[in-house]
C-alpha cells in the first residue's frame, strides 16, 4: 500500500514537473512568434508565424489538461490510497483490539473456573 | 545586418525601364556616330582628325558605358528572381519583401530554445512511471505521440527558417558584392587650333558620296563644282554681252581664278594689267592731232589724214581710276579747211572734239561692242567701264568716240 501511495506520489512529482516544462515552452513559443513579426515578412505575412502559433496551442492544450486533469486525478488518487490504508490500518487496529478484548475476556473466564 | 525592403513588382519594373533605356541609348548612340562619320568625309578640315579621334574615344567610353548598365541590369533581375523563388518557397505571392537578419536569428534561436524544452518534457514523459491503475494512462501516452509530433514540426520549421534566412543572404550578397557603374564623363572638344577659313573637298566625288549618304534630293546652292580646276562658275551673275561667255569670279569666296584672261583680236583693246595701261595697239588708230588738208582737185576728201587716231594712252589707275590722255584727241581742229565749194565735207556734224581731261572711269557696265569683236579683259577687279568704241573698218570717226563716264 505505501508503494503504491509511493509510486503515485511520484507519478505527481513527475506530472508537475511536465506542466512546468511545458510551461517554460509555451513562453519560449510566445518569443518566438513575437519574433516572426518581424523578421521574414513576404506580402505581409509573417514567415512561420501560424506554424509556431499553432504548436504552441497544442502545447498550451496538452499544459491544460495536465494542470487540469491529470495532476488533479493523481492527487486525488493518493489521497485516496492514503485514506484506504488509514482504514485499513484502522480496521487492523479495530481487528486487533478485538482480539485482545477477547483474549483477555478468556482469561478472565478461566480465572473465574479456578 | 541585413535588411531588406523590396516591393518586387516595383523593382521589375525598374528592370523592364532599365532595358529599354539601355537599348534606346544605344539605338541612339549608333545614329549619332555613323551620321558624324559622314559629315567629316565632306570637310577638309585640320581639327578632322582630332575631331574623329574624339569621337572615336567617346564612342568606345559610351560602349563600356552601357556594358556596365547592362550587367547592373542583370544583377537587378537576377536578385528580383532570387526574391520572387524564396516567396514562392514561403508559400506566399511574390509582392513585398522585407526581411530583418538579426530578427531572423533571434527567431531561429527561439525556436531552437523552444524545440530543446519541448523535447525535455517528452523525455520526462517518456521516463515516467505511470501505474496501470492511473485513470489518465492513456491520456498520457497520447500526450507523449503528441509532444513528439510538436517536437518534428517546430524541427521542420526551424530547417525551413535557416533555408530561407540562407537563400536570402545568399541573394543579398550576390547583389551586394556585384559590378557597379562608373559615373560617365565626356570631356569637351579641346581643338587643335583656331581655324578660321576651311576649305570644302573640291572632290566632286567626295561631295557625292556625302550627298548620297545623306539622302539629300538636291543641291540647293547656285555653285557648280568642277573637276579640272578648282574653279567655281556663278552661273547667275550677269556676263559680259561680248557673244562670249566669260567667266566671272565671285568677289566673295576665297578661291583663286586661274582663268586665262587675256583674249586676242586683232582690233582688240587690251587691258594691260600690270600697267593698268590702256594701249591701243593698232599704229593707225593713232589720233592724231592734224589738220586736215583737203586738195582741191579732188573730189573728195581725203580724209585720210583725217583719220582720228589718238593715242589712247588712258591710264587706268585702280587707286584713283583716272585716265589721262597723254595727248589731246583733239579732232577737227579749227583749222580744217574746206575749200572745195562743190564738195561738202561735212565733218562739222561730226566732229567731236574731245578734250582730253582727266577722264575717270568709274565703274559701270562694260559694254563693248565692236564689230571686229572687241574683248575686254577682266581683272579681279570689276572693270564696269562704259565704253563705247565704234571701231569702224576703216574710219574711226572721233566723233563717236567718247567715254561714257558715269
Amino acid at each position: 500500500m505505501n508503494a503504491e501511495i509511493r509510486r503515485y506520489q511520484l507519478l505527481l512529482n513527475n506530472l508537475n514537473n511536465l506542466a512546468g516544462t511545458l510551461q517554460s515552452s509555451i513562453t519560449e513559443l510566445e518569443n518566438a512568434i513575437n519574433y516572426s513579426k518581424i523578421s521574414i515578412n513576404i506580402s505581409a505575412k509573417s514567415y512561420k508565424k501560424i506554424e509556431l502559433e499553432n504548436i504552441q496551442a497544442d502545447l498550451k492544450s496538452e499544459y491544460n489538461n495536465l494542470v487540469n486533469i491529470y495532476i488533479p486525478e493523481a492527487r486525488r488518487k493518493i489521497n485516496e490510497l492514503i485514506q484506504e490504508q488509514r482504514r485499513l490500518e484502522e480496521a487492523r487496529r479495530k481487528a486487533a483490539e478485538e482480539a485482545k478484548k477477547q483474549a483477555e475476556a478468556k482469561k478472565a473466564k478461566e480465572n473465574d473456573k479456578n | 545586418m541585413i535588411k531588406i525592403n523590396v516591393n518586387i513588382k516595383e523593382l521589375t519594373e525598374l528592370h523592364e525601364t532599365l532595358v529599354t533605356t539601355n537599348n534606346k541609348i544605344v539605338a541612339i548612340e549608333n545614329q549619332i556616330f555613323t551620321k558624324l562619320k559622314k559629315l567629316t568625309t565632306m570637310w577638309d578640315d585640320p581639327n578632322t582628325p582630332v575631331f574623329m579621334n574624339q569621337n572615336n574615344l567617346d564612342k568606345t567610353k559610351i560602349d563600356d558605358y552601357n556594358e556596365q548598365t547592362n550587367k547592373v541590369s542583370n544583377t537587378i533581375l537576377e536578385f528580383n528572381n532570387d526574391l520572387i523563388n524564396i516567396a514562392r518557397r514561403c508559400g506566399f505571392e511574390p509582392t513585398t519583401f522585407n526581411y530583418n537578419s538579426d530578427n531572423s536569428k533571434t527567431l531561429i534561436d527561439y525556436c531552437n530554445s523552444s524545440y530543446t524544452i519541448i523535447k525535455k518534457a517528452k523525455t520526462q514523459l517518456d521516463s515516467m512511471d505511470v501505474p496501470a491503475s492511473f485513470r489518465y494512462a492513456g491520456a498520457l501516452k497520447s500526450m507523449n505521440y503528441k509532444l513528439m509530433d510538436i517536437c518534428e514540426e517546430l524541427k521542420k520549421d526551424i530547417k525551413d527558417l535557416n533555408e530561407v534566412v540562407g537563400l536570402t543572404s545568399a541573394a543579398y550578397n550576390k547583389i551586394k558584392s556585384s559590378s557597379r557603374t562608373e559615373l560617365l564623363v565626356l570631356k569637351p572638344m579641346n581643338y587643335i587650333s583656331n581655324i578660321q577659313n576651311v576649305n570644302l573637298v573640291s572632290s566632286k566625288s567626295k561631295i557625292d558620296e556625302a550627298l548620297n549618304s545623306q539622302n539629300l534630293g538636291t543641291n540647293n546652292s547656285n555653285i557648280e563644282y568642277h573637276e579640272k580646276d578648282s574653279e567655281f562658275t556663278n552661273n547667275s551673275v550677269g556676263q559680259f554681252t561680248s557673244g562670249k561667255k566669260t567667266e566671272i569670279e565671285e568677289s566673295d569666296s576665297n578661291f583663286v581664278n586661274a582663268v586665262n584672261r587675256t583674249t586676242v583680236n586683232s582690233n582688240s583693246i587690251t587691258f594691260d594689267e600690270t600697267s593698268n595701261s590702256f594701249n591701243n595697239s593698232e599704229a593707225n588708230k593713232i589720233y592724231t592731232k592734224k589738220e586736215n588738208n583737203f586738195e582741191e582737185n579732188n573730189n573728195f576728201t581725203n580724209n585720210e589724214s583725217s583719220k582720228t587716231t589718238s593715242t589712247n594712252n588712258i591710264n587706268i589707275e585702280n587707286e584713283n581710276q583716272n585716265i589721262v590722255s597723254e595727248k589731246n584727241q583733239t579732232i577737227n581742229s579749227a583749222n580744217n579747211n574746206f575749200q572745195k565749194p562743190n564738195e561738202t565735207f561735212n565733218n562739222s556734224e561730226k566732229s567731236t572734239s574731245t578734250n582730253s581731261a582727266n577722264i575717270n572711269i568709274t565703274q559701270t557696265n562694260n559694254n563693248l561692242s565692236t564689230p571686229n569683236e572687241t574683248n575686254a579683259n577682266t581683272n579681279n577687279i570689276d572693270f564696269n567701264l562704259n565704253n563705247n568704241f565704234n571701231n569702224n573698218e576703216k574710219e574711226t570717226e572721233a566723233n563717236n568716240t567718247y567715254i561714257d563716264l558715269n
